[in-house]
């Protein structure tokens, strides 16, 4: 696991360590339990900033997509490829954590309100672009597709961020428009939140610095073959 | 505390996909510094030639 710090940087996973113990402190020590549903609530300072991370990566994705299909650099195929992949992992931590939190409070594991089916939309779209990647080859046109895949995949996280308020479905509000809306009344309660959500946006950074160095060799491979054994 | 095992669940699943999610990140990023080590290699020996 040596590299895995040297390859982001010296300093990021150091302060990504600590900042996560800190995170998990603020939730088992410091915020109080909420009264309603108990401490199955805590569940929210992961699941939320999860989401986050995952909204984050899928917005990389869409963004360095385009400059992929506008410049035809590698490197914006690079940074898509990587910042898809970790889009996954979190929403995929989203999908399991949420479940969980709804089994004691919903009584159901599951149901299909909006904000969660969008969110399983999301989470397939880029399925498809992971897919889309894994078996189409180096191809550059499979780039392209994957590219306009990311693009279109991207415009679902809005109608997920609004799909509360607009369908009215079960998902709760966390975080209220206006003060006083939201889930979490108690100052200590935003602050571990955000303070969480910023946790793991670093951890994100971290992540994705480290996927693209190997991308980055992976490439390097691909083009030394492709030399010896041109098509 | 009767919800407890939900709270440990979610906490330890987020921790154990992270983890194995950056065990296979090491994995495949060793695994291509050797191949590349080794494919330089070979050039450098084919050019020798």
């Amino acid at each position: 696991m040596k590299r895995l710090g040297s390859w982001a940087g010296p300093g990021l996973p150091w302060i990504v360590g600590p900042g996560m113990l800190g995170a998990l402190y603020l939730i088992f020590m410091v915020v109080p339990t909420e009264r309603v549903q108990g401490i199955v609530q805590r569940i929210f300072y992961f699941h939320v900033p999860a989401a986050w991370a995952a909204f984050l990566g899928f917005v990389v994705v869409s963004v360095a997509s385009a400059l992929f299909l506008w410049s035809g650099r590698a490197a914006y195929d690079r940074v898509a490829r990587a910042a898809a992949e970790l889009g996954m992992i979190f929403c995929t931590l989203v999908l399991l954590t949420g479940p969980i939190w709804a089994r004691p409070i919903w009584g159901a594991w599951w149901t299909w309100d909006p904000r969660l089916t969008m969110t399983v939309i999301l989470w397939t779209i880029y399925a498809a672009y992971l897919l889309l990647r894994s078996f189409g080859g180096a191809d550059e046109a499979v780039a392209r597709y994957a590219a306009v895949l990311g693009i279109v995949g991207a415009l679902d996280i809005p109608l997920i961020m609004i799909s509360v308020r607009l369908w009215r479905g079960m998902h709760p509000s966390v975080i209220g428009a206006r003060p006083g809306e939201g889930g979490l009344a108690d100052p200590s309660m935003r602050f571990t939140l955000f303070y969480t959500g910023l946790c793991f946006v670093l951890l994100f950074v971290w992540m994705l610095l480290v996927r693209l160095r190997v991308l980055r060799v992976e490439d390097e491979i691909e083009a030394i073959h492709r030399r010896i054994h041109p098509a | 505390m009767d919800h407890f095992p939900y709270l440990f669940s979610a906490y330890a699943i987020v921790w154990i996909v992270l983890f194995l999610y950056l065990l296979s990140l090491d994995r495949r990023g060793r695994r291509a510094e050797r191949d590349l080590e080794e494919l330089r290699k070979l050039l450098q020996a084919k050019a020798v030639k």
